[in-house]
């Protein structure tokens, strides 16, 4: 059983720096073995944790990824027809009695397991990523509910099949749809802010330990400025270090210093085309002004 | 009992409880009395949560409790206000938090769904809301007193003209196409069967298992329909006067003849229309509607009733299957953003959210910037009518997806 400094320092140990509540959440996960929401804006690296959380324990990381439509064929079990008919054929001829048979075709064997049937049947705790659960239809938060609360899967053919270990499940959604109260009750919460300019500092340089001190410190304070302007795309965490690395790459020191080749490299910062409009040369250049 | 033995605590053990169990308890009705969803489980994990940390650690204490108990952003957003207001000031009651709330919505109020021929309409005016699951506060008193001064019309509107034979043909007409247009929406499902474009191969293969692997029966698959649903929205203050008898009747056809339909009236509470509405007999339909019409035409509180709406209905009515439609010429006497807020919050549950003003293209009518403008980013369709036949004009517009 991990505490929160543990949790904190086996996160930054694979360079994913955890705000404390964070840590204290995911502490708190372990412990009362329930799973963890995670909601907040796109790119402030809600998957990441899970990730990163995976790597830290030595986990296994199995991770379902959702959209409309999914199924509990893609998302649970199914079972292997192709090899099921094959096997029968082979057994057509074989003398043995008929439930025999029917027990060897319906057996573990031919059995595909979708990564939630895969998470509860791992021996040691994986961790479970179910990624962008708002993309799944109400449909699919019924067989997800039913899982997350008895850790057990029934299978007609097969019967129950039980939790051999209990996984780390952390589920993240960027609420383009509004979850259901059931699916949100049986979770532990965590909104995920955009970081503190400590914070953001501490993350860039883990990821870029040799980076100019002085040149860090801009790039954090520019991007958090462009947070308060009224973008249509926010700059996460990843195009924070997209642009570190950019303009480590073109041997940049000071950000002030580029005059019009400084918004050339926004690119990596302003995804849309009115973003680009409403932060111009002029503009990128005053905020880089006023933070150098 | 004060050791420091892993605390065991349920809700319904509130006697011998230790003061930590107590204040817990306290804490989580406090909670509760703001609009927070608690279960009984929640509160004994929050007290195991707990006896994992320092207790004297206030900051600590503050992030687990709030994992546990927030279940979504506004949960999130509020959560430290309680939590401050709760722990920190040890003399204030739950009560001054749960009055300070900042939204101001009206309290639950806990009236029984039975006919009850003297009592049940004045309760209906008075701001019907379904029971809480489980909250045990059921403020009587604050909601009575509200409720009195809320009604701010008396007055019995005349709604007898509302059997007008020819528009309510027209209108019913119109319903009737609309519904046809818009009544199934494609899932991304499938349905499997002998019907349908595709050879359905897995499946045929899957079935073909209990005749030894011989396909006798082809599957094919189609994307599979689901009913879609309409939700209608009408503002009944005094503003809309000369519109919300005719809108009254395309709600009452609207919910005749789609599968999946609601309708609520809002001037400033909400009201569900849906059982009176589902009169069949446009004139018996006139009958219940003016003794349900006291306290229209007054002032309107467009935010509120909106956070009405999505507190106490939309999780059990909308689905990402459902249309809005938001009568209303925007007058508004609250909170701009608070109307941006709800708009917010409906926008998110819904496929598409339509207002429909009755006032846009009249001479004199000046929308007021604030509450109208703060609700335009987040409707799919702004548009404007105030008879059938503007309402026809819209067909396409309304039935497109």
């Amino acid at each position: 059983m991990l505490n929160r400094e543990d949790v904190q320092k086996a996160l930054a140990k694979v360079g994913y720096i955890a705000e404390p509540q964070l840590a204290m959440a995911i502490a708190m996960m372990q412990r009362l073995q329930r799973p963890l929401l995670l909601e907040g804006d796109a790119g402030v690296g809600k998957t990441q944790v899970a990730l990163s959380l995976a790597e830290a324990l030595g986990r296994k990381l199995i991770r379902l990824q959702c959209y409309e439509g999914l199924d509990f064929s893609h998302a649970l079990y199914e079972w292997n027809y192709q090899r099921q008919i094959l096997a029968i054929k082979i057994l057509e001829n074989e003398d043995m009695d008929a439930a025999a048979k029917e027990a060897h075709v319906f057996s573990e064997e031919f059995l595909l397991k979708r990564p939630l049937l895969q998470a509860i049947l791992e021996e040691e705790p994986p961790v479970l990523l179910i990624d962008e659960i708002d993309r799944a239809d109400e449909e699919f938060e019924a067989y997800l509910l039913e899982v997350l609360s008895d850790y057990q899967v029934s299978i007609p053919e097969f019967g129950t099949v039980k939790a051999r270990s209990i996984p780390l499940v952390v589920l993240t959604s960027n609420a383009t749809r509004e979850l259901s109260d059931a699916l949100r009750r049986r979770c532990l919460y965590h909104f995920v802010d955009y970081p503190s300019e400590a914070a953001e500092l501490r993350i860039l340089k883990a990821h870029y330990p040799d980076i100019d001190q002085v040149l860090a410190g801009q790039i954090v304070r520019f991007i958090q400025a462009l947070r308060h302007e009224d973008l249509f795309k926010k700059p996460g965490i990843a195009e924070t270090l997209d642009w570190a690395a950019a303009l480590i790459g073109l041997n940049v020191t000071r950000i002030e210093a580029q005059g019009k080749s400084l918004h050339q490299t926004l690119m990596c910062v302003l995804k849309t085309r009115s973003d680009r409009e409403a932060i111009g040369p002029e503009y990128a250049q005053m905020i880089a002004e006023k933070v150098a | 009992m004060m050791g420091g033995a892993r605390l065991d605590l349920e809700p319904v053990k509130e006697y011998g409880a230790t003061p930590v169990h107590q204040r817990l308890l306290d804490f989580a009705r406090a909670l509760r009395s703001n609009q927070f969803v608690i279960g009984s489980g929640d509160v004994a994990d929050a007290a195991d949560a707990l006896s994992s940390i320092d207790l004297m650690d206030r900051e600590q204490a503050h992030w687990v409790l709030r994992s546990v108990f927030c279940s979504n952003v506004r949960d999130w957003a509020r959560f430290d206000g309680v939590f401050e207001a709760f722990w920190l000031k040890h003399d204030a009651p739950s009560t001054v938090i749960s009055s300070k709330d900042a939204s101001g919505k009206s309290k639950v109020l806990n009236v029984p769904n039975r006919p009850d021929p003297k009592g049940a309409i004045a309760n209906f005016m008075e701001g019907i809301s379904p029971a809480e699951e489980d909250g045990p506060t059921m403020e009587e008193g604050t909601a009575r007193s509200e409720g009195a001064s809320a009604i701010e019309n008396a007055d019995t509107a005349d709604l007898a003209h509302l059997a007008d034979r020819e528009e309510l043909d027209r209108v019913r007409a119109l319903a009737q196409r609309l519904s046809k247009r818009i009544r199934y929406r494609q899932t991304r499902r499938y349905k499997f069967g002998a019907k349908g474009e595709r050879l359905a191969l897995r499946r045929t293969l899957q079935k073909s298992v209990s005749s030894g692997g011989t396909p006798i029966k082809l599957y094919r698959r189609q994307r599979k329909e689901k009913p879609f649903k309409l939700v209608v929205l009408l503002d009944v203050s005094g503003s809309m006067d000369l519109h919300s008898t005719f809108f009254l009747r395309f709600m009452h056809a609207i919910l005749g003849e789609f599968e999946k339909a609601e309708a609520f009236a809002f001037h400033t509470r909400l009201v569900q229309l849906s059982t009176v509405l589902m009169e069949r007999d446009p004139e018996k339909f006139a009958d219940r509607l003016t003794l349900l019409a006291q306290g229209w035409s007054g002032g309107t509180r467009i935010g509120e009733s909106l956070a009405a709406f999505n507190q106490h209905y939309a999780p059990s009515i909308l689905t990402s299957r459902t249309m809005v439609i938001l009568v209303s010429d925007g007058f508004d006497t609250g909170e701009p953003e608070q109307l941006a807020q709800e708009m917010a919050a409906l926008k998110r549950r819904v496929k598409r959210l339509v207002w429909i003003n009755p006032l846009i293209g009249q001479e004199g009518y000046e929308p007021k910037a604030g509450g109208m403008a703060a609700a335009l980013p987040y409707v799919d369709l702004f548009a404007s009518a105030h008879d059938a036949k503007g309402l026809e004009a819209l067909e396409s517009e309304l039935a497109r997806m």
